[in-house]
């Protein structure tokens, strides 16, 4: 497949929509003599090119609005393009819905008829994999009840079932796998991952990382109707995050206390193992904090602690300065201090946390807690050891050491 | 669209200008393979085709284009016709009754308007009458429930239309085979019981009916795709279809025949490109008339004019025809821009 300088403009603002508002609205056209205003056109993708080969699958990430669902709608022929074109070797099949025409009347049996016609099986073909699909659907006894008797999750099931078994050249889909429960998704994806592994060529449009990074050759990046990167699924993918999180944020942080207490603290710092300041960090390695302070007031037993915290405020754990039996000598000097801890690789899942800052003195009083100083990401970057399912539950991943002893 | 083996291998970079216009290169078929135009095969895995901002095809080529669409979905057109009776038919009190009460109702009041001017003139009202009538009740209750339902089968199918690629026609075109099974079935019972009640013997210009059913397919389906296609863009366009086919049962000669509104008010009602279709129905079927002859009457001042002759039909024909061709073409042109106006 070839896609050369695709270009989509979309008109905004309001179309007519009744017959009895297109009079008044021709007349006020007439009266106002003026060219087209540049921004009733809204061009939502701008000269996108590109090549797939036969057997590649490639993966397009975007922030939502980027266009990546208007490129999957003009590949599968529903828009046209405004500007360029697109040329195809080869059977094309969209997956922009699951479940697309299925009709809360009708028995799933009936369901399944229309459905791949929809999609554009031939009847034969249909026949054919009827067991098949009700076998993958696992709705057996229930084919011969009206769809709406269906709970969502069967319903899923069945549109997806009717949808895996197309066997196109190229398959384009999009986001299909957002629907569902984690079964479900898993099973998708196993699915998809069939489908590569036959050689057929795959379009995959997805906010999932995880997925894009396991299935593709090559990636994507869309960004307000243009192509900003292309390349390994790593690659694009860290892209895609680093324009996605930055929000302006930097990995530092400049406090700002009574410079009178008896210990406060200038700078928080976030550090990757390279050393460059970042919120962004791979779950492959350490995050490093830096805590730049300075000591006023010698002789008592400080602790400065940092809590981490998912989004929703639950505090995960809590470290502090005062972890070894010695450690209360790393602050008892007067003057500057950096401190330096580190936070163990492959221990956090990949999200984004928050920091908080407690600065006290031991059994006695809490000069400062900060709730909220900070707030990092980490995200999945390798391959991920065993199934989805297993490394995602729970709130820390350790590694725990496991061996056989006996 | 447009298929040549060509393409891939050339990259001659031979693509469509922002503006439209297009290089010579897509256009004409190639030299190495003379027939690579005519095996418009979207699903063998070894044709190429291209997808672009404009419709690089003219003339006849693009009628094959979209005649070979709908002959390859015609499948799809099945299961689509297959739900809609389903839907109407599941859950429905009535069943099947449901598709005799259209023309029930039609024939009922047509009696009713046959007994009132009976009255009035003077004429009685016969059981041919009553069967000519129903002919035309039925004809009339394809085109109105055909139309009605397909005005808004596109906008109504939006979901399908933004989500899935297939010729758009199939929406129309699946309203106008659905009714038209609708009322076979609901018909072809009534008939039955009036042409043995009305002793209508079975003769060779029931033939005429043939070529006459299918003008009135023809220009349901021209009047289905452009409300259709209306529709998406204007919303109330199903609303207008609506009150316009409500009355527009009293502008189709129906409940009477067009000699009574003399020679003058006879050929103007015959403009109506359905009178003369459902007069040809009458007379083939009921009156047993050979359509190549004229039918001359008399009006009320002794002056002779014909309320049949074959030029009327000739007339519906080129409408019937001519309009469904120009009709889907337009639909074609226009299709790409119904997922743009959900």
């Amino acid at each position: 497949m070839e896609v050369e300088h695709l270009g989509k403009k979309f008109r905004r603002g309001e179309l007519f929509d009744t017959l009895r508002d297109l009079i008044p609205g021709t007349l006020r056209r007439l009266r106002r003599k003026d060219t087209e205003r540049d921004d009733t056109w809204f061009w939502a993708l701008r000269d996108v090119s590109f090549c797939v080969h036969r057997g590649e699958v490639l993966g397009i990430v975007g922030a939502n609005g980027a266009g990546k669902s208007t490129l999957l709608k003009i590949l599968a022929r529903i828009l046209r393009p405004t500007t360029g074109r697109l040329m195809v070797r080869g059977r094309l099949r969209a997956l922009i819905e699951i479940a697309a025409g299925f009709h809360p009347d009708l028995t799933g049996r009936e369901n399944i008829y229309l459905n791949a016609a929809i999609l554009g099986m031939k009847m034969s073909e249909v026949r054919e994999r009827f067991d098949d699909i009700v076998e993958f659907a696992g709705i057996g006894p229930f084919l011969d009840t009206p769809v709406k008797r269906y709970s969502s999750g069967m319903f899923a099931r069945l549109g997806f079932a009717v949808a895996a078994h197309l066997e196109p050249d190229i398959l384009v889909v999009d986001e299909v796998l957002a629907v569902g429960d984690a079964a479900f998704q898993a099973k998708c994806l196993g699915k998809m991952r069939d489908v590569a592994g036959e050689g057929r060529t795959v379009i995959f449009v997805s906010h999932n990382m995880r997925a894009i990074q396991q299935l593709c050759h090559r990636a994507i990046l869309l960004e307000q109707g243009c192509i900003v990167k292309e390349g390994p699924p790593t690659e694009v993918v860290e892209a895609y995050l680093a324009r996605a999180l930055s929000h302006g944020a930097s990995g530092e942080c400049a406090l700002s206390m009574n410079p009178a207490a008896p210990i406060t603290i200038s700078h928080l710092r976030l550090l990757n193992e390279r050393g460059n300041v970042t919120t962004l960090f791979s779950r492959s390695e350490r995050v490093v904090f830096e805590i730049e302070g300075f000591v006023n007031e010698v002789g008592r037993r400080y602790i400065i602690a940092l809590d981490i915290k998912t989004m929703d405020g639950l505090l995960l754990f809590r470290t502090h300065s005062f972890e070894q039996p010695e450690s209360y000598r790393i602050l008892d000097k007067k003057g500057p201090f950096v401190l330096r801890c580190y936070i163990p690789a492959e221990f956090l899942p990949a999200g984004r946390y928050e920091v908080g800052l407690v600065v006290a003195e031991r059994g006695v009083c809490e000069f400062e807690n900060r709730h909220r100083v900070m707030a990092f990401d980490v995200f999945q970057d390798s391959p991920l050891r065993g199934s989805d399912i297993m490394t995602t539950v729970g709130l820390v991943t350790p590694d725990c050491g496991w061996e056989r002893v006996c | 669209m447009q298929v040549s083996n060509e393409e891939l291998a050339n990259k001659s970079g031979n693509f469509a200008g922002p503006n439209g216009q297009h290089q010579s290169g897509n256009g004409q078929p190639q030299a190495r393979q003379p027939h690579s135009q005519s095996t418009m095969s979207l699903d063998r895995s070894d044709q190429v085709w291209t997808w672009s901002a404009d419709e690089h095809l003219a003339g006849f080529a693009v009628w094959r284009e979209m005649i070979w669409e709908i002959c390859s979905y015609r499948e799809l057109l099945g299961q689509l016709v297959l739900r809609d009776i389903r839907i109407r038919y599941k859950q429905a009190i009535m069943g099947f009754a449901w598709a005799l009460l259209m023309p029930l109702l039609i024939v009922a009041a047509g009696c009713l308007v046959k007994i009132a001017l009976a009255h009035a003139s003077g004429d009685n009202v016969d059981l041919p009458r009553v069967a000519g009538m129903s002919i035309k009740a039925l004809g009339w209750a394809f085109f109105a429930g055909s139309i009605g339902f397909a005005a808004n089968s596109l906008a109504s199918n939006m979901s399908l239309v933004t989500k899935v690629y297939f010729p758009r026609e199939l929406f129309p075109f699946s309203a106008v085979i659905t009714q038209l099974i609708d009322t076979c079935v609901g018909g072809g019972f009534l008939l039955i019981l009036l042409g043995f009640f009305a002793r209508i013997s079975i003769s060779v210009h029931w033939l005429w009916a043939v070529p006459v059913m299918l003008l009135l397919i023809a220009i349901t389906a021209a009047a289905a795709l452009v409300l259709s296609c209306a529709n998406v863009f204007f919303r109330d366009v199903k609303y207008i279809v609506q009150i316009v086919l409500t009355f527009g049962i009293f502008f189709t000669p129906v409940f009477y025949e067009p000699e009574l509104f003399g020679p003058h008010g006879s050929f103007i009602m015959m403009l109506n490109p359905l009178a003369p279709i459902l007069e040809a129905f009458r007379l083939a079927i009921v009156e047993q008339h050979n359509l190549l002859l004229p039918v001359v009457a008399e009006s009320h001042d002794g002056v002779q004019f014909a309320t049949w002759h074959i030029g009327f039909l000739v007339y519906s024909a080129v409408i019937s025809v001519g309009g469904f061709l120009w009709a889907w073409r337009y639909f074609h042109k226009m299709e790409f821009l119904f997922a743009e106006y959900v």
